[in-house]
């Protein structure tokens, strides 16, 4: 036995050692053990033996990579790293520029990975995420409110419902301190059940099922409590005292909900609501394991028969439920389930943040990989061009037996490590431009979500890809040179000069395609910013919370309009520029005609506020009859194909017993953006209320002269009429303005990239031409010495390279014109396509370029040709 | 010293080396140690520190003839070099220097 042990533990012994320190170590180790055997016994010697061969598991004993006689090209790999990092260090300047180049690829690739994988990992945290079903009504997120606890009640597979519903902003007070916050949601008490989410402090089953309690996200209590222990104490919200019943984490970024604060929704006068053709809820369905959603939605047919029929036919005029269905006019309701984690990327109106804008996504990801086609480009090119300068070694290494195969892998070697080397520069250049990048996606990366394990590995691959896509061409290009011409010195790299010229031209197209794109896309911001929308925005000052002074609005009217400054006032239930109801009216003259115009409560002033131009009969009279009649715009008028003279005493109707007469045209303006159509508009009376308002009233005043007058004199009265109140007021021009911020930002992605876009391609020429320069110094200095000015030979330089930035130039402009017009499309009123946009991208890219080659000629062109000439 | 810092353990097979002559090999030098200082080191370490050593200059080494007691494995002959002279002299020089210092020295 204690031989086994022992040959066991000699070929153990054998098997890790390094073959150059077997003889000796293997030699003393026997001869101890023979000493041992003599002295102490066998099995002693043999337990001391084995022991002694595991103290030799040491790291200069066990045997390394290179002794591995199979991995014998491991050797090999190592000469090629040798080699290639000598050459970069021989050759920094085009070492440099190609990490440069690739690096700044690279990070954008990386950046916009990021970014993509972040879009597509929306709500999918949520414990069981794939049971939790948003219920939607014809492809939209608000649902009738009894849907929820009845369908629960009915169907066994829905395990929980939840209903939300947002919460306007609202005014905390707390001890002294009073603040606005917004993005609240009122929610019923299985909130935290039905997404398994956990509470920082508080009672997760509990602490939405009382009235007057709220519950906080940790971000609130940090920023307006200062960490304060506020859990069980009375914050006044909106006049109401709540206890905090609940701290919870906030909802990650990568959300479809997001929330402030949480209301609880028992008790309040909405979840009393029984109406099932009033949509004011988001519905959460929590299906058990194994529900079939397709099924259920199946279900929800007859559900809706059974419960909603009756209501919809009162609303419809159908004599029962099924020639209601069989009406191909009829709006039909349709429930669908979509899984919470397909909301953010698939479903636009369900959700509560901001929609993922597929558009932005391919434009983001086409625009990376154009940057990242630049940077390799450059590489192919510049290796190619100095092929010339390896020659003599690939000429040397076939000569002593190099396989064209291994010869590729070396120079695939050295690309994969210069883009290894560009990896690292990237990565410390994707952390300073965090921000710039979170500011430009609207995302909120931080340096810890970079440097993440599964993302730091993503970069990796990233480079390792890169560096083969752009090395496999030089690579077989120069593995193919013959050694017989390269030893001889007579190799000549003019043979690719086309592809190489090609290549360039197709860097520059990508450039001015990406300078062009973002000129037309700043061309329509402008467009769109400086139209006229057809009323008088820029005078205009906006009091966005005018219900909270409740019965003195109308003594806060009379200070106002005492003002010098103000010239007239007016109270509307919305602000154009922003989201405004609409209702539903129609017009039985010919056949029942059904329209939704955009639907605004407005006193009488607001005409000479806004200045709104009348084309037929009155803004309203100022008589009794004003409460029965409608002002509408053009735009409803063609909707019906009424005439202009035709239009004044037309009816349209709510219903039966609510007939409203038009008492006026107004001359087309635009309530929202120059995206979007005008849409057919329609304005109600309403009395400025002597006797108070209730919520959701803006105060509009004409202000000429001293704006900050009117403001301080405005704050001073809210003061006076409020308490606990935060004052908020707007601009008109400026909520206008802000309505393009989605495209300004379209076009700073734009101009970011085009920037990089052009440095790359920049620095590629520039490197090509110092090449190329470099080989022709002896045909400069020989024209030099013949006669011949240093423009005239920048001239032969840039003439050479003036037909390839030409030909690209031919190619973006025909491609950006396709791109543009595209674009332009999405826009209802779109700026003409001025050839100048395309004209001077062109001259300017060309400019750069030629000014960069000229650069280089100028540069070596001055020298001595006596210093050029003299070794030969 | 300066340029050459030597452990204790390094010292000490330095100095059997130096001790056996040509006789200094891995086995050898441990057993020398073990029943000089009553020391127990292990075969591992012993070669580790000579390894060391040499790598540092101090000893040089050449693969001796075989021997039928060893399974007919070659010994690796160890010698001192004239650095490895110099250091382990001014090791012990030091050594006094500094014993020397210290008053009442018994």
């Amino acid at each position: 036995m204690y031989d086994k042990l022992f040959n066991w533990s000699l070929f153990f012994l054998r098997f890790f050692i390094k073959p150059s320190k077997i003889e000796v170590i293997e030699g003393d180790l026997m001869e101890l053990y023979e000493i041992r055997t003599a002295s102490r016994g066998k099995s002693m010697a043999t337990f001391r033996f084995m022991w002694d061969v595991v103290r030799f598991l040491r790291l200069r004993y066990i045997k390394g990579l290179d002794d591995i006689r199979y991995l014998n090209s491991l050797a090999m790999i190592k000469n090629y790293f040798k080699i290639a990092g000598r050459n970069l260090l021989r050759h920094k300047f085009f070492a440099g520029i190609n990490i440069a180049g690739l690096a700044i690829g690279i990070s954008c690739c990386f950046l916009i990975v990021l970014f993509i994988k972040h879009e597509l990992s929306y709500d999918q945290f949520f414990n069981n995420h794939h049971r939790i079903m948003r219920l939607s009504l014809n492809g939209w997120g608000a649902t009738p409110g009894p849907f929820a606890y009845t369908a629960k009640e009915e169907f066994p597979e829905i395990e929980d419902v939840l209903r939300i519903t947002r919460y306007r902003e609202v005014t905390f007070k707390y001890k002294d301190n009073t603040f606005a916050l917004d993005k609240g949601l009122y929610a019923d008490s299985s909130f935290f059940k039905l997404f398994e989410w956990d509470l920082i402090d508080g009672n997760p089953a509990t602490a939405l099922s009382q009235p007057n309690s709220v519950v906080l996200t940790k971000s609130v209590v940090r920023k307006f409590f200062n960490l304060e222990d506020i859990m069980g104490k009375v914050i006044k919200i909106d006049g109401v005292n709540r206890v905090v019943t609940g701290i919870t984490e906030d909802f990650p970024g990568n959300s479809h909900i997001e929330f402030n604060f949480l209301i609880p929704l028992v008790g309040t006068r909405l979840a009393a609501n029984k109406y099932w053709t009033g949509n004011n809820f988001y519905t959460y369905i929590k299906l058990r394991e194994g529900g079939d959603v397709s099924a259920l939605e199946e279900k929800f047919k007859t559900f809706v028969r059974k419960h909603m029929a009756e209501e919809i036919l009162e609303f419809s005029g159908h004599d029962n439920y099924d020639e209601f269905l069989a009406d191909k006019n009829s709006r039909k309701y349709a429930f669908l389930l979509f899984p919470i984690a397909d909301i953010h990327l698939n479903h636009k109106w369900m959700n509560i943040t901001t929609p993922a804008n597929i558009e932005n996504i391919y434009t983001f990801s086409i625009i990376a990989i154009f940057v990242l086609l630049i940077a390799c480009i450059n590489f192919m090119n510049l290796s190619t061009a100095r092929s010339g300068t390896r020659s003599r070694e690939v000429g040397v290494r076939k000569v002593l037996g190099s396989m064209r195969k291994q010869l590729t892998i070396q120079f695939l070697t050295e690309s994969v490590l210069i883009s290894l080397l560009a990896v690292i520069i990237s990565l410390i250049l994707v952390l300073s431009l965090l921000s710039h990048f979170n500011e430009m996606s609207g995302k909120n990366f931080t340096i810890s979500d970079v440097v993440a394990p599964i993302n730091l590995l993503l970069l990796l691959s990233l480079g390792i890809i890169t560096g083969f896509m752009a090395g496999l061409y030089p690579a077989f290009y120069l593995a193919a040179i013959k050694p017989i011409t390269a030893l001889k010195g007579i190799f000549k790299v003019s043979g690719n000069s086309f592809l190489r010229k090609g290549l360039v031209t197709f860097q520059f197209a990508i450039s001015i395609l990406l300078i062009i794109c973002t000129v037309v896309v700043f061309g329509q911001v402008y467009f769109m910013s400086n139209k006229s929308v057809g009323i008088n925005t820029s005078q205009i000052l906006i009091l966005n919370n005018a219900g909270k002074t409740g019965k003195n609005i109308s003594v806060l009217r009379d200070k106002m309009v005492g003002l010098s400054e103000v010239n007239s006032v007016s109270l509307s239930n919305g602000m154009p520029s922003t989201w405004v109801p609409n209702w539903t009216y129609y017009n039985d003259d010919n056949g029942h005609r059904e329209l939704n115009p955009d639907h605004l409560f407005v006193t009488r002033e607001h005409q000479e506020v806004l200045g709104i131009e009348i084309v037929a009969g009155d803004f309203f009279t100022g008589r009794v009859s004003d409460t029965a009649s409608v002002i509408v715009n053009e735009a409803l008028l063609k909707r019906f194909d009424w005439q202009l003279e035709e239009a004044i005493g037309k009816t349209l109707k709510r219903d039966d017993t609510e007939v409203y007469r038009i008492g006026g045209v107004m001359k087309d303006f635009h309530l929202s953006s120059f995206r979007a159509d005008i849409r057919p508009l329609l304005f109600r009376y309403m009395e400025f209320p002597e006797n108070g308002v209730g919520g959701g009233m803006f105060m509009f005043m004409n202000v000429s002269g001293n704006y900050q007058e009117v403001i301080s004199e405005l704050a001073n009265n809210w003061n006076l009429f409020t308490t606990d109140e935060v004052l908020t007021y707007s601009f008109l021009d400026k909520e206008f303005d802000s309505l393009y911020d989605s495209e300004r930002n379209f076009g700073k992605i734009f101009t970011t990239f085009s920037v990089l876009a052009i440095f790359i391609a920049c620095l590629g020429l520039f490197a090509l031409s110092a090449f190329m320069l470099q080989q022709r110094l002896k045909e400069i200095a020989m024209r030099k010495v013949l006669g011949a000015s240093i423009y005239q030979i920048i001239g032969i330089f840039v003439k050479s390279f003036l037909l390839y930035i030409a030909l690209g130039a031919v190619l973006a402009v025909a491609s950006a014109y396709w791109l543009a017009d595209d674009w332009l499309s999405n826009f209802a009123y779109r700026m003409g396509l001025n050839p100048l946009y395309f004209l001077i991208p062109v001259i300017f890219v060309t400019f750069i370029a030629l000014l960069t080659i000229a650069l280089q000629v100028f540069k070596s062109g001055n020298v001595n040709p006596a210093t050029l000439l003299k070794d030969e | 010293m300066g340029k050459y810092s030597i452990g204790e353990l390094e010292e000490l097979v330095l100095i059997v080396v130096a001790i056996l002559q040509t006789e200094a090999y891995g086995v050898n030098v441990m057993e020398e140690i073990s029943s000089q200082t009553e020391r127990k080191v292990n075969i591992s370490a012993i070669h580790t520190t000579l390894d060391r050593l040499e790598n540092k200059g101090l000893l040089s080494s050449e693969l001796g003839g075989a021997t039928a007691t060893r399974g007919g494995r070659r010994k690796r002959i160890f010698t001192m070099t004239s650095t490895g002279r110099k250091v382990l002299e001014d090791t012990r020089a030091m050594r006094n220097k500094l014993y020397n210092q210290i008053p009442d020295f018994i």
